[in-house]
C-alpha cells in the first residue's frame, strides 16, 4: 500500500493530555499524519517518525506522539487507518519494545543479581560476621546466652535444666582440672562455665556467653579423659572466636537477604529455608575446622596425644553415617576433616590429663 | 467490539457513561504462564516487570466510555523503588535485631513492638502503593492521583485498629467506613476530586453475621471457662463440672469443625457487599459511580477459582506420585531413602503448585472479579467529567510501591486499583 495513493479520510478520537475533553478529529494520511477537527480546521500535524503506539484492547489503537505532551493520545477502531499508520510509522514499536524492557536483559540481570547476592551470602556475610563479632559487647553475647539456655533445655528435652546438670563433688573437680589443664594459657573472652547434661546424645556445645555443655553420651562413649579433652578444647576455640555470635550474625544476615530477593513471592519461606541450611552447612564447616585447629594447639601446649580426640571423633563418624549425614547436617565430620587433624598431630605428646580415679569420678558424675 | 461505536453516529449521548471489560482470558492465561516461568527462574526478581504487564493487561482491557483505561507504569521503576525502601528499611530492621540482644525482656517487648512497627509502616506503605498506582493510571489523556499524608493515613488505621480490638471486632465496619472515605475523598481525576459516603451500616448486616459465627462463640466459650474457674475456685463441689466440660467441650469442637467453613462460604458474599456499595458511594461533583453486580457472580468467581485448583492440585498430586513411584523404580533406593533428596523432590513439587496456583488466581479470580465488577458499572451525570484538567501533580516515583513490596504487605501482587 502506497502512501500517496491514500486519500481517504478517518475519524479518530484526540485527547490533548491537558483536559478530558474529546475532540473528534478527522485524519488524512500523507507526508505528516494530519488531524482536523470536524468543522475543516487544521487542528495537528503529528511528524510519522515520532508516532509511538500504546497500550489498547483489541480492536483498538492508541498512539501517542513523542513531540507532544507525553499524556496526549490518538484512538481510532479504523481498520484502515490502523493499517496505514503501521506501515508509515517507522518507530511505532518504540516504546512497547521499551515496556517489554527485554525479557533476556532482566533474565541476564536477574542472573547477575542472583550471582552477585549469593557472592556476598557465601563470602561476604561470613566475612562480616567474623568482623562484627568481636565488636559485639561481651555483656551482650553473655545476656544472649542467658536467653537462649532455656531454649536448649526445650529442644533437649532436659526441662527443668537444673535436674538435668550433674554434679558430684569429685566430679565437678575433675572437670575442673581438665579445663584448667587444656586451657593452659589461653586467652578466652569469657570464663568458661561448663555443664555436664545427662543426655544420651554423643556431643558437646558451646553456647553464647562462655557455658559448655558436655553430655554424658560423650563422655561414656570416650575412651579415655584425653578425648574428652580435646572434645573441650574445640568447644573452648568456638568460645574464643566468639562463634556462636558470628552464626547468628551470619544466618541472620543470610535469610536477610534471601527474603528481600524474594520479597512478596508466596512460598518464598521454604525456599528461604532450605538455602538457609544448605549455605549454613557450608559456613560452619569452615567454623569446625578453626575450632579443631584451636584444640591441637591447646592439647600440643598441655602435651597431650590428639589421637583419642580423633578416636572419639571417629565413633561420631560412624553413627552418624546412618542417619544424620544428609545434605543439611552442619557437623560433617567427614574423612577430610579427620585427615586434616592428623595432619596436626604431634606423636611425641604423651600427657595424661586425668588420673585413673579423676576419670572415674568424671564418668560417675551424674550417677546418683 | 460492537460496544466501541463512540464515532460513529450515535451522537446522542445516554446520561450515563459504561464501562466494559474486554474478555481476554486465553492472552492472560499465557501472559501469566510465562510470567510465573519467568519469576521462579530469576527467584522471584521478575516480579517487579510481570505485575507491570499484568496492570497494562487490566487496565487497557477496561474501557470507560468507550476509552480504555492505561498503566504506564513500568517494571524498572518498581525494582528500582524497591531498592530504595530496602536501603531505607535497612537500619530499621538492624537496629531493632540488636535491640533485642540486649536483654531477653527487651527482646519480648521488641518482638511486639516490632509487630506493631510493622502494621503501622504497612499501612503507610500500602496507601503509597496506591498513589503510585492511582499516578500511573491514565483516561483520555489526565492522570488519577492519590493526595494526603500517607503517615496520617497509617495514624489514622493503627486508631481504628486498636479501637476494633478493644471493641472485640465490632468496631470494624466504622473503621472499614472511615477508611475507605479516606482514600477515596484524597483520590482525583486531573482536578476532579472523588467524594465517598461510604457508611458503616453498608457492611454491617455481613459482617454482624460474620461476627456472630466467627467470634461471638469464642466470647461465650471465655465467659463460661472464666465463669467454670471463678465457681470452681470458690465452690469446688458445687457444680457437676464433667458435665459442664463435655457439653463445653462438645460445643468447642463443633465451632472449630464448622466456624472456618461457614466463614469460607459467608465471606466472599461480605466481599460482593463491601465492593458493590462502596464503588456506589463514590461521587464527583455531579456524576456518581453505580457498581450494581449480583453476589452470585461473586460466588462464581470463587466456586469457578476453587474447583479449578482442586482439580489442578489433584493432577499435580496424580503426576507427581507417577513421576514420584517411576524415580523410586530406577534410582537406586540409597538414593530415594536419602531426606535430601526428598527434600528437595517435595520443594520442586511445591514451587510448581504455587506457580500453578499463581497463574489460576490471576487468570480466573483476579480477572473474573475485575470482569464482573467492571462490567456492572456506570456513571450516572457523567457531563462534568468532561470538564476535568489536568492537576499540578507531578509523577510519583517507584519508591512509593517499593516500600510495600520491602515489608512484604502484599502491595506489590497488588493488580487492582
Amino acid at each position: 500500500m502506497s502512501l500517496n495513493k491514500i486519500e481517504s479520510a478517518y475519524q479518530g478520537l484526540y485527547f490533548d493530555g491537558k483536559s478530558a475533553k474529546a475532540t473528534k478529529v478527522i485524519i488524512t494520511c500523507g507526508m505528516v499524519l494530519k488531524m482536523q477537527s470536524e468543522d475543516g480546521r487544521a487542528f495537528k500535524k503529528w511528524q510519522w517518525n515520532d508516532l509511538r503506539e500504546e497500550d489498547a484492547p483489541s480492536g483498538y489503537f492508541r498512539i501517542s506522539n513523542d513531540s507532544d505532551n507525553p499524556l496526549a493520545r490518538l484512538e481510532t477502531t479504523n481498520r484502515q487507518l490502523i493499517d496505514i499508520i503501521r506501515h508509515a510509522a517507522p518507530a511505532l514499536e518504540k516504546k512497547q519494545q521499551l515496556k517489554r524492557s527485554g525479557r533476556t536483559k532482566i533474565i541476564a540481570l536477574s542472573a547477575a543479581a542472583i550471582v552477585s547476592l549469593l557472592a556476598i551470602i557465601i563470602y561476604g556475610i561470613p566475612a562480616i560476621a567474623t568482623r562484627i563479632a568481636p565488636l559485639v559487647p561481651l555483656s551482650w553475647e553473655a545476656r544472649l546466652g542467658e536467653l537462649i539456655e532455656p531454649q536448649i533445655a526445650e529442644v533437649f528435652k532436659v526441662k527443668p535444666l537444673n535436674a538435668y546438670i550433674c554434679r558430684s563433688p569429685n566430679g565437678d573437680a575433675a572437670v575442673a582440672k581438665m579445663a584448667k589443664m587444656i586451657r593452659g594459657s589461653a586467652e578466652l573472652p569469657f570464663e568458661p562455665r561448663i555443664k555436664v547434661i545427662r543426655h544420651n546424645m554423643k556431643n558437646a556445645f558451646a553456647l553464647p556467653g562462655g557455658t559448655i555443655y558436655l553430655m554424658q553420651g560423650l563422655i561414656t562413649a570416650a575412651k579415655s579423659s584425653e578425648g574428652v579433652a580435646g572434645v573441650l578444647a574445640h568447644e573452648m576455640g568456638h568460645v574464643k572466636s566468639r562463634d556462636s555470635i558470628r552464626k547468628i550474625a551470619e544466618s541472620s544476615g543470610r535469610s536477610f537477604i534471601l527474603s528481600l530477593l524474594l520479597g512478596d513471592v508466596t512460598g518464598s519461606t521454604v525456599v528461604i529455608f532450605a538455602g538457609e541450611a544448605l549455605l549454613g552447612a557450608a559456613y560452619s564447616r569452615d567454623i569446625e575446622k578453626s575450632a579443631d585447629n584451636f584444640a591441637i594447639a591447646r592439647l600440643n601446649e598441655a602435651k597431650v596425644s590428639a589421637e583419642s580426640m580423633i578416636e572419639l571423633f571417629k565413633t561420631f563418624d560412624k553413627n552418624s553415617d546412618k542417619k544424620e549425614r544428609n545434605l543439611f547436617s552442619s557437623h560433617p565430620l567427614t574423612r577430610e576433616r579427620i585427615e586434616h587433624l592428623r595432619d596436626k598431630v604431634d606423636h611425641n605428646q604423651n600427657q595424661a590429663v586425668l588420673t585413673k580415679q579423676e576419670w572415674e569420678a568424671m564418668r560417675n558424675i551424674c550417677k546418683k | 467490539m460492537e460496544k466501541i461505536k463512540y464515532w460513529e453516529g450515535a451522537e446522542k449521548k445516554p446520561a450515563y457513561w459504561t464501562v466494559f471489560v474486554q474478555r481476554g482470558e486465553s492472552q492472560l492465561s499465557s501472559l501469566s504462564i510465562r510470567g510465573v516461568m519467568l519469576m521462579v527462574v530469576t527467584l522471584g526478581l521478575y516480579r517487579f516487570w510481570f505485575v507491570s504487564d499484568l496492570r497494562r493487561f487490566f487496565w487497557s482491557r477496561t474501557l470507560v466510555d468507550d476509552s480504555p483505561l492505561e498503566y504506564t507504569g513500568r517494571g524498572l521503576e518498581l525494582f528500582i523503588g524497591f531498592l530504595i525502601a530496602v536501603l531505607i528499611l535497612l537500619p530499621l530492621g538492624l537496629g531493632l535485631f540488636g535491640l533485642s540482644l540486649i536483654s531477653p525482656t527487651v527482646a519480648i517487648t521488641s518482638n511486639i513492638a516490632y509487630f506493631i512497627l510493622l502494621t503501622f509502616l504497612g499501612q503507610y506503605a500500602l496507601y503509597r502503593a496506591r498513589r503510585y498506582r492511582l499516578n500511573r493510571t491514565v483516561w483520555r489523556g489526565l492522570r488519577l492521583h492519590l493526595t494526603g499524608s500517607a503517615w496520617k493515613y497509617a495514624f489514622k488505621a493503627m486508631g481504628w485498629f486498636v479501637l476494633s480490638i478493644i471493641t472485640i471486632g465490632l468496631a470494624w465496619p466504622w473503621a472499614s467506613a472511615s477508611l475507605e472515605r479516606h482514600r477515596v475523598n484524597n483520590t482525583w481525576y486531573g482536578n476532579l476530586q472523588l467524594h465517598s459516603t461510604a457508611k458503616s451500616s453498608d457492611i454491617i448486616k455481613p459482617y454482624l453475621l460474620i461476627w456472630a459465627v466467627l467470634i461471638f462463640p469464642i466470647l461465650v466459650f471465655s465467659a463460661i471457662g472464666l465463669w467454670v474457674y471463678i465457681q470452681g475456685a470458690s465452690e469446688l463441689q458445687l457444680l457437676p463440672s464433667s458435665l459442664q466440660d463435655s457439653g463445653m467441650n462438645g460445643a468447642i469442637g463443633l465451632y472449630f469443625s464448622t466456624a472456618p467453613f461457614i466463614g469460607l462460604i459467608l465471606y466472599p458474599w461480605y466481599k460482593a457487599v463491601i465492593m458493590r456499595t462502596y464503588f456506589s458511594r463514590i461521587n464527583a461533583k455531579t456524576a456518581s459511580l453505580k457498581a450494581e453486580f449480583s453476589t452470585g457472580l461473586i460466588y462464581k468467581v470463587w466456586i469457578k477459582s476453587a474447583l479449578v485448583m482442586s482439580l489442578v492440585t489433584m493432577l499435580l498430586g496424580l503426576l507427581g506420585f507417577m513421576l514420584f513411584t517411576g524415580a523410586t523404580i530406577i534410582l537406586p533406593t540409597a538414593i530415594v531413602q536419602d531426606p535430601a533428596f526428598l527434600a528437595v523432590v517435595g520443594g520442586i513439587a511445591y514451587i510448581v503448585w504455587i506457580a500453578v496456583n499463581y497463574v489460576v488466581s490471576i487468570t480466573i479470580y483476579h480477572f473474573g472479579i475485575w470482569f464482573y465488577v467492571g462490567n456492572s458499572m456506570l456513571i450516572q451525570n457523567p457531563e462534568c467529567i468532561e470538564e476535568t484538567v489536568a492537576g499540578a501533580k507531578d509523577p510519583v516515583s517507584g519508591v512509593s510501591e517499593g516500600y510495600a513490596d520491602a515489608l512484604d504487605m502484599g502491595g506489590g501482587f497488588e493488580i487492582g486499583l
